[in-house]
């Protein structure tokens, strides 16, 4: 058994961790905190699974003290550490019908998350792709991905209007609710992806929409891949809003609009005579096949969406352009492996981590969650 | 350094020494025209020399205030601690107009009528338009979170952000953009200069629109007006205006239309109370003469009386609450949006008034702020104080705030920027004090009562004027423990503490 290290727990470094199979010598605080059932305690580090926001408090409180670092998801890589499992903080808080908000603890899914919504005739709305169903709220919100936009709602991080967190020295935060504010800079841009690093997010408050009145969707063959980037790049500029929006490396271009019947058959129109410009046609509608494991994905800004596209010398079927937003779209690629996380934080983004968290007590959060 | 573009004489100090702020014009009718006065104002041309500026700042520990045109209402560009006004109007390049992606680069010190005109000119709007359009800068905007009256289709500044250059309290330049993660803009946007100095931003820009339609709607009641608003953004509709006035600001927008042609001869609210008070009378005709005055000196005097009296009378003497809704943009879907509004606010139980009061506002949407100013000469004052929250708290946030300030000040407000989930309320509150001292006193106890029911009800404390030094008492209920993150960040981009020091509650 190694010697307790205090304060000195750094990422992956450990805190009073031991090399056998031996639980940390402070297993049973956590044990006590969140109860027996809730802790697993193996090689020095523990995975603890709080079920409520103060017990996820004491579980910082007692890294603090014994100088652990905590992380989410990280499985072994948090030697030494704790690992910290939201799965237990899966409940819907307050459902607000009429300003169609939902405020819901971050260890819930999307597929649980969209399934209670449905019940109500809501959802998220965000046309997440369907590797994104798994990933827990928190995951989405602090580790976001190019993938998780679309042209209404922009990125799914925007759909977020407040939050509830533990900043690293276990401070709680929750941030004013209103639907837009100008009190100072936007702090829970700081939590929103920070990977972990600067706040665990233990609730949030997000948009739903109600479903709508009609529903449509159309497909436009593009003469060439440029035509068709061209095409969806045009639509978002001069203001049409889909709720989805894909375009195919062979050069189909597939949408999906809602709302009162009159504006659906206008964002239909609005479409085509964009296409017909760049020499489209409209195709028999079908949805283009599932993408069911997750792909290589790169956001790309709307400034270079077609050569950041053409220049992925494998253009084909593999690849697809989605998400897109009025900044920008995500190229994904099923051919190639997942993209790994960020290596490093972005310089303020590390200066201001060693200002609320000068001992690493929050380890990083890796894109796999 | 710098050589002209650097003065330290006392005219420039004294024009350099005040915002619209309304407690200084207070202050200033007053006698006293410069309470807080720099030490000296530079322009810089470019972003080295602001660095420089920052740099020889920073070692000397003086405090620098980044200034745009000073058109800001809560104190945010008075340099209470002296030192360095930045003043950044020579930094007004409109640097690249990406037509294919629609964005536009754009540094921090232009006009935003300048700026407008220039996109224009290419067949592009940012579609911002606040009121203070030809009196406040581009980066001024982006300091404080300004809104438009057409927000509720192009959004508010922040909304339309793609990257953001700011040079930081030590000198340092940086250049961040919203896609990162986190998404670092949302830092500074809003810091109202406490954390950089912002030099330049690319924003989405849209092409000029092909088509505008603009009606008028009357609804009973402010609840049904609220409500009917609510459904058409629920339903997927982005009218790029949508304005909902009260019952009195109605009654008192309504006479507009008797000065239709030019500028209105008689003006603030002055002319705003007498017309209103005329209502009172039993023949509903003007008052007039030593009656005016005294009818007026009630409404200032016994705003208590005058805004009870308002609350039962009007909804059975005038036709309800006026709403302007407007859309603009593709002809096709500007049309379809206009007839699908239709349906919706017709369901709502609203009436159509026709063209008219929409043309009507589009012609003079500029003029009530500017008319404002007056009522300062008559020893009165005016504000507003524009909040925000989710649409189920918003009519019990009216009341909220109503029942607070009517005691203290004749109060009336309207509903204008919108959105999926919540709405804005911007109030307008004007009263008088018997002299300066009493005034000063009757303004910080009506912004007290009304902002400490605005926390009550959980709403925020501004929806887009800022922070500045009026609200910076109401920080930290506002934020609660995330002040903790606020200061983290000045720590780390302001360690020497020079931006624009003693606001925002830090």
């Amino acid at each position: 058994m190694s010697e307790q290290t205090g304060d000195g727990g750094q990422a992956g470094a450990g805190g009073g961790g031991g090399d056998g199979n031996e639980a940390p010598f402070w297993a049973d605080r956590l044990v006590h905190a969140v109860g027996a059932a809730h802790v697993m305690s193996e090689n020095g580090r523990a995975l603890v699974r709080p079920g409520a926001p103060a017990e996820l408090v004491d579980v910082m409180r007692i890294a603090g003290e014994v100088g652990a670092a905590v992380g989410i998801g990280l499985g072994a890589h948090n030697a030494g550490g704790i690992d910290v499992d939201l799965s237990r903080m899966c409940n819907v808080l307050y459902l607000d019908e009429t300003s169609l908000t939902v405020t819901v603890q971050c260890g819930i899914t999307v597929e649980a998350l969209e399934h209670a919504l449905g019940e109500r005739s809501l959802t998220l709305g965000a046309a997440l792709p369907p590797w994104s169903r798994t990933r827990t709220l928190g995951a989405l919100l602090a580790a976001p991905r190019a993938s998780e936009a679309s042209p209404r709602t922009g990125r799914f991080l925007q759909s977020c209007i407040g939050v509830q967190a533990l900043l690293p020295d276990g401070t709680e935060i929750s941030t004013r609710l209103a639907p837009r504010k100008a009190t100072g800079p936007d702090l829970m841009h700081v939590v929103l992806g920070g990977r972990g690093t600067l706040g665990i997010l233990s609730a949030a408050t997000v948009r739903v929409q109600r479903r709508q009145e009609s529903r449509a969707a159309a497909a436009f063959k593009l003469p060439t891949l440029p035509a068709a980037l061209s095409t969806a790049r045009k639509l978002i500029v001069v203001g049409g809003r889909p709720a989805d929006l894909a375009v195919s490396g062979t050069g189909t271009l597939w949408l999906e609009v809602d709302g009162p019947a009159a504006l659906v058959a206008a964002e239909v129109a609005l479409a085509e005579r964009i296409a017909r410009e760049h020499g489209g046609e409209p195709v028999p509608q079908t949805p283009p096949p599932r993408i069911k494991a997750r792909p290589h994905e790169r956001a790309v800004p709307l400034e270079t969406v077609d050569s950041a596209v053409l220049a992925s010398s494998l253009v084909g079927d593999s690849v697809r352009v989605i998400a897109w937003h009025p900044a920008g779209a995500c190229v994904v690629d099923s051919a190639r492996a997942p993209e790994p996380p960020p290596a490093d934080a972005p310089a303020l983004v590390a200066a201001l981590k060693r200002r609320l968290d000068p001992n690493g007590r929050l380890v990083a959060w890796p894109g796999a969650v | 350094m710098m050589p002209g573009r650097v003065s330290t004489t006392v005219p420039d100090r004294i024009a350099y020494a005040r915002d619209l702020w309304p407690r200084g014009l207070i202050t200033l009718s007053g006698g006293n025209p410069a309470p807080h006065q720099p030490d000296a104002v530079v322009w810089p041309v470019s972003t080295e020399e602001v660095q420089d500026i920052v740099r020889a700042a920073a070692r000397t520990a003086t405090p620098i205030v980044p200034f745009g045109a000073g058109s800001g209402v809560c104190g945010g560009t008075l340099p209470i601690k002296g030192g360095i006004v930045v003043d950044l109007k020579r930094m007004r390049a409109v640097v690249e107009v990406d037509a294919v992606a629609g964005a536009a680069t754009v540094e921090a010190g232009i006009i935003g009528e300048h700026l407008e005109h220039e996109l224009n000119r290419r067949g592009f709007t940012l579609g911002h338009f606040p009121s203070s359009i030809m009196c406040s800068t581009f980066g001024g905007w982006l300091a404080a979170r300004s809104a438009g009256q057409f927000s509720t289709r192009y959004g508010k500044i922040e909304d339309m952000v793609r990257r953001v250059s700011f040079v930081d309290g030590r000198g340092e330049l940086h250049s961040v953009d919203a896609s990162g993660t986190p998404d670092i803009t949302q830092w500074i946007v809003g810091s109202e200069g406490t954390l950089g100095i912002i030099t330049r931003a690319t924003v989405t820009v849209r092409p000029s629109p092909e088509r505008q339609l603009y009606r008028g709607w009357s609804f009973p009641r402010v609840a049904s007006g609220c409500e009917a608003i609510r459904r058409l953004l629920q339903r997927n509709l982005r009218p790029a205006c949508v304005r909902l006035y009260d019952e009195l600001d109605s009654f008192l927008h309504r006479g507009e239309k008797d000065h239709d042609e030019g500028v209105p001869e008689s003006s603030g609210p002055e002319a705003m109370l007498e017309q209103y008070l005329s209502m009172l009378t039993p023949t509903g005709k003007s008052v007039i003469g030593e009656w005016k005055r005294r009818a007026i000196a009630l409404a200032l005097n016994r705003p208590e009386l005058v805004n009870r009296v308002a609350g039962a009378v009007l909804p059975y003497a005038q036709k309800g609450c006026l709403l302007i809704v407007g859309f603009e943009g593709d002809k096709g879907l500007c049309e379809a949006e206009a007839r699908a509004a239709t349906v919706e606010l017709e369901r709502a139980g609203g009436r159509d008034l026709g063209e008219g009061p929409g043309l009507r506002w589009l012609k003079h949407r500029y003029a009530v702020s500017f008319r404002m100013q007056k009522v300062f000469d008559a020893g009165a004052f005016v504000d507003t104080m524009e909040v925000a929250t989710s649409w189920d708290k918003l009519l019990d946030l009216y009341r909220a705030v109503r029942e607070a300030v009517s005691p203290l000040a004749f109060i009336m407000a309207h509903f204008s920027h919108a959105y999926v989930d919540g709405c804005s309320i911007y109030f307008t509150f004007a009263a008088r004090g018997a002299n300066t001292a009493d005034a000063e006193r009757k303004y910080d106890a009506i912004w007290k009562a009304g902002l400490t029911a605005v926390t009550k009800a959980g709403a925020t404390i501004s929806h887009h004027h800022g922070v500045g030094l009026s609200k910076a008492p109401f920080m930290p209920e506002e934020h609660g423990a995330a002040m903790e993150i606020y200061r983290a960040l000045k720590n780390v981009l302001d360690p020497s503490g020079i931006m624009n020091p003693g606001k925002m509650g830090l």
